[in-house]
């Protein structure tokens, strides 16, 4: 043992300063001994503590990481820990789908007066941790040869080949282009009337099989629109973007999914609900890859939520008998921590940075993303695993709660991450821990904006 | 030039043996459900008949997604380099005139072995970029002709073709059946060695190469050249060459057209990142512990931060300003200062564009 010093398990103690942090005082000064592999970082309330934190020091290195604020009840601020308890529920989860262990994230309720009780917690989150291995904790290690990752990502395509669902060419080209015109026309009314300055639709793309986003300013181009299975680009995205704004009143064509984004705008307050008329288009489900997409397998909304004038009537629409994206989330819970950490580290390992996710992301609107700030630097711009990792957890991470599924992100990403599937996750999280679905009700409070005084906090020491 | 026919087989045999001296060699390769030109081991791996080009060019071979430029330390409140030579004298060991420091792109597309003079231009004018300079010079392309066209490709119109050999140290061509018979080669290929690179990489195989018989060649191989373009073409989009017009693009830098074009774009950075001509970067500091690197990654005019001042005045602040930028740039600009559009038409930014943007149809609005 001469020659191999022990290393020291580091863990960081993100804690509250009215709490956690005289808790852990007290501890001090009632001479009660603890790890001494334990740093702590002073916040004013755990509601300032953001994933991010967490994200950082695990990738600087740190062992561990253990949470900890007031009681519920204590905030000093009234509800910070209430909001945090749901966030970090949340997050919490998401690290633990990517395969993070569960022993490296860990939360606690220590008041001012718990000296006792803050010493018990970090003696066992050290001793927790220090089972987990002899090695220093890597944060993104991308499988070698990518084998790892492999056998999971063989069963993913079995899955959604078992799932694949062709149009009828026959029968919706018809439908198609009845929908083409009644939309021309409306489009054609709604300008000729000045009810509105532009239409945002779509027009065949370039490319076969293709439809672009279209902006129709004028009656005589309303023509130019289309209407059809290639429509995938969740216009919504478009209603917060400065050249769309400066164009004032416009009507938008919003399939189910697009307009559960719309609501999720309205909901934030990010557009004003005359600022928009909505022609919602009854849909039959987008094509990629010349089957059915994954995510309309499983949608079960045919006509928005929320919409204007609505074109379009009934029709049969082939439905998957499960839903393909909760069987891939399923099989991913069900493997090792291991097997999930390998799988979203090749996944993430491809990430050029060209943040195309973010760029067609309806909620994505920050006008500065936190990825782009560098004062301080919480996001490396580096295409390496390390940024690659936290900036894709944090995407995630962001729009828990807010995601509607319209999975554009998944499809737009040039080196195809399955994006769908960690939203897909979080979704259901979201659901099971809140019963709250995005982008249903405008009237609603987005699950993170709020809490219940009685909500779930199990996985608090 | 120097012309040479062979059969399928030596030609994979010689592949095996640039492997097996220790060159690397990079080739279109399947990976998950992306066709990207990677490092190949086995040269039964290399397709030498693949109908599509590669999903992304191989820019990043020159030119790296992620370069670290050198590490520091901070040490008693002063930084340290951490031995600035140590990883580029490695690199420049490993490169150094040796064949093992060889990098082989076997099966580059025309568009792609083109999108080198681009770079070459823009990395080794005065003063030249040394970690492209030193890759370049160890960088030998074997390109070959383009069998089929993509929806998105317009290499023809913009002086390009499924032919050109530039860029190219050698250039393969499969030949016809019928041509294989009338030169009696079985079936195979033409290779045009084009430069000396090239011919040092072919010194030790001439038995199994043939040089055709007779001494004009130029009247098959322009007309096997014609022939290929025609079947080509045939499948591409109907549109017109571009003429450079750069002064026309000036006139109208201020036309209410490129608001119209420039709306739908939504500011990712996917058509700078899957170009195989963009070449933009960013500098920036990255801590692993108590270690620093300065980074030099891939960066896109499309990125609002791309021209943001310190002082916080950013002049190109919307997608109407950026995107005319990048056709600009590539039509305009580098047109001017090179004689050459800074584009190869590959059209991957059409493809992956998530709302289809086509650089072309927004170019073709003027001559």
């Amino acid at each position: 043992m001469k020659d191999q010093v022990e290393r020291k398990t580091k863990i960081a103690a993100f804690v509250c300063n009215w709490c956690s942090y005289a808790g852990a005082d007290a501890a001090g000064t009632s001479r009660l001994q603890y790890d001494d592999g334990v740093r702590i970082i002073r916040f004013p309330c755990t509601g300032r503590i953001d994933p991010l934190f967490i994200i950082k020091a695990l990738e600087q290195g740190v062992d561990g990481v253990l949470v900890s604020g007031c009681h519920p009840g204590d905030c000093h601020y009234a509800t910070g820990n209430l909001l945090a308890r749901r966030r970090f529920n949340i997050f919490r989860k998401l690290m633990l789908f990517l395969g993070l262990d569960e022993r490296r994230l860990q939360f606690a309720w220590v008041s001012a007066a718990e000296g006792a009780k803050w010493t018990a917690v970090v003696n066992t989150v050290a001793d927790e941790i220090k089972q987990l291995s002899g090695e220093p904790f890597t944060w993104a290690t991308p499988p070698a040869d990518g084998k790892k990752a492999q056998s999971l990502r063989e069963q993913i395509a079995a899955i959604e080949q078992a799932h694949r669902v062709a149009f009828q060419e026959s029968s919706i080209e018809a439908q198609e282009a009845a929908m083409t015109q009644q939309l021309r026309q409306q489009a054609k009314q709604l300008l000729d009337a000045s009810e509105v300055n532009a239409v945002l639709g779509y027009t065949s793309g370039t490319l076969p099989q293709t439809a672009n986003s279209f902006f129709a300013l004028s009656p005589d181009v309303a023509d130019q629109l289309v209407w059809n299975r290639y429509c995938q680009t969740n216009l919504a995205v478009y209603l917060t973007r400065p050249l769309v704004r400066k164009l004032g009143k416009i009507a938008v064509v919003v399939k189910p999914c697009d307009a559960r984004a719309v609501v999720g705008l309205l909901q934030e307050h990010q557009i004003q609900r005359h600022e928009v008329h909505l022609i919602g288009m009854v849909c039959q489900g987008v094509e990629t890859g010349g089957a059915m997409a994954l995510k309309c397998l499983s949608c079960t909304q045919r006509t928005p939520t929320l919409y204007d004038t609505l074109i379009g009537a009934g029709g049969e629409r082939p439905t998957a008998s499960s839903n393909p994206l909760d069987e891939i989330v399923r099989l991913l819970d069900n493997a090792s921590p291991e097997q999930r950490w390998n799988f979203w580290q090749d996944e993430f390992s491809r990430c050029i940075r060209c943040y195309a996710c973010r760029a067609v992301c309806p909620f994505c609107y920050c006008e500065t993303c936190i990825t782009d700030k560098h004062r301080p630097q919480w996001i490396t711009p580096s295409a390496q695993p390390e940024g690659n990792t936290a900036w894709n957890i944090i995407r995630a991470a962001h729009l828990a709660g807010r995601c509607v599924g319209c999975n554009e992100c998944a499809r737009v990403c040039p080196v195809n991450i399955r994006l769908d599937i960690l939203n897909r996750k979080i979704a259901i999280e979201i659901k099971n821990e809140f019963d709250y679905e995005a982008g249903q009700s405008v009237e609603s409070a987005p699950p993170l904006a709020t809490y219940r005084p009685d909500d779930q906090q199990e996985f608090i020491r | 030039m120097t012309l040479y026919l062979i059969q399928e087989q030596y030609l994979r045999d010689w592949l095996a043996e640039i492997i097996a001296t220790g060159r690397r060699v990079i080739a279109p390769q399947s990976e998950n459900g992306l066709v990207v030109y990677r490092e190949v081991t086995r040269a039964e791996t290399i397709d030498l008949h693949a109908r599509a080009k590669p999903d992304f060019s191989f820019k990043h071979i020159l030119f790296p997604q992620t370069e670290t430029v050198f590490r520091y330390e901070w040490r008693e409140r002063r930084p340290v380099v951490e031995d600035a030579a140590a990883e580029t004298s490695a690199d420049a060991e490993n490169a150094s005139a040796s064949v093992q420091g060889e990098v082989v792109v076997v099966g580059a597309t025309p568009c792609d072995a083109a999108s080198l003079l681009v770079l070459d231009h823009v990395f080794l004018a005065d003063p030249p970029d040394p970690f492209y300079a030193r890759r370049r010079e160890n960088l030998i392309v074997i390109g070959r002709s383009c069998s089929h066209a993509q929806p998105e490709c317009f290499c023809t119109t913009v002086g390009l073709s499924p032919v050109s050999t530039q860029g190219c140290d050698i250039f393969l061509m499969p030949l016809g059946a019928d041509l294989c018979d009338e030169l009696d080669i079985g079936s195979g290929f033409v290779a045009e060695v084009l430069s000396e690179k090239g011919e040092a990489l072919v010194a030790n195989v001439k038995a199994t190469w043939v040089k055709p018989n007779g001494s004009d060649h130029s009247t098959w191989l322009n007309e096997l050249k014609a022939a290929h373009l025609r079947a080509v073409q045939a499948e591409m989009l109907p549109r017109r060459a571009l003429t450079p017009s750069p002064d026309e693009l000036k006139k109208d830098f201020e036309h209410p057209a490129w608001e119209e074009i420039a709306r739908a774009c939504l500011s990712c950075g996917v058509c700078a990142f899957v170009c195989p001509t963009c070449h933009c970067y960013d500098l920036s500091e990255e801590r692993q512990g108590r270690i620093w690197s300065r980074c030099r990654n891939w960066d896109s005019c499309a990125f609002g931060y791309f021209t943001l001042h310190a002082s916080g005045h950013n002049p190109r602040p919307t997608a109407l300003e950026r995107y005319r930028q990048r056709v600009m740039h590539k039509f305009c600009y580098f047109l001017e200062a090179t004689g050459a559009n800074m584009c190869v038409g590959c059209g991957r930014c059409v493809k992956f564009c998530p709302v289809g943007l086509d650089i072309y149809q927004a170019r073709a609005r003027w001559p």
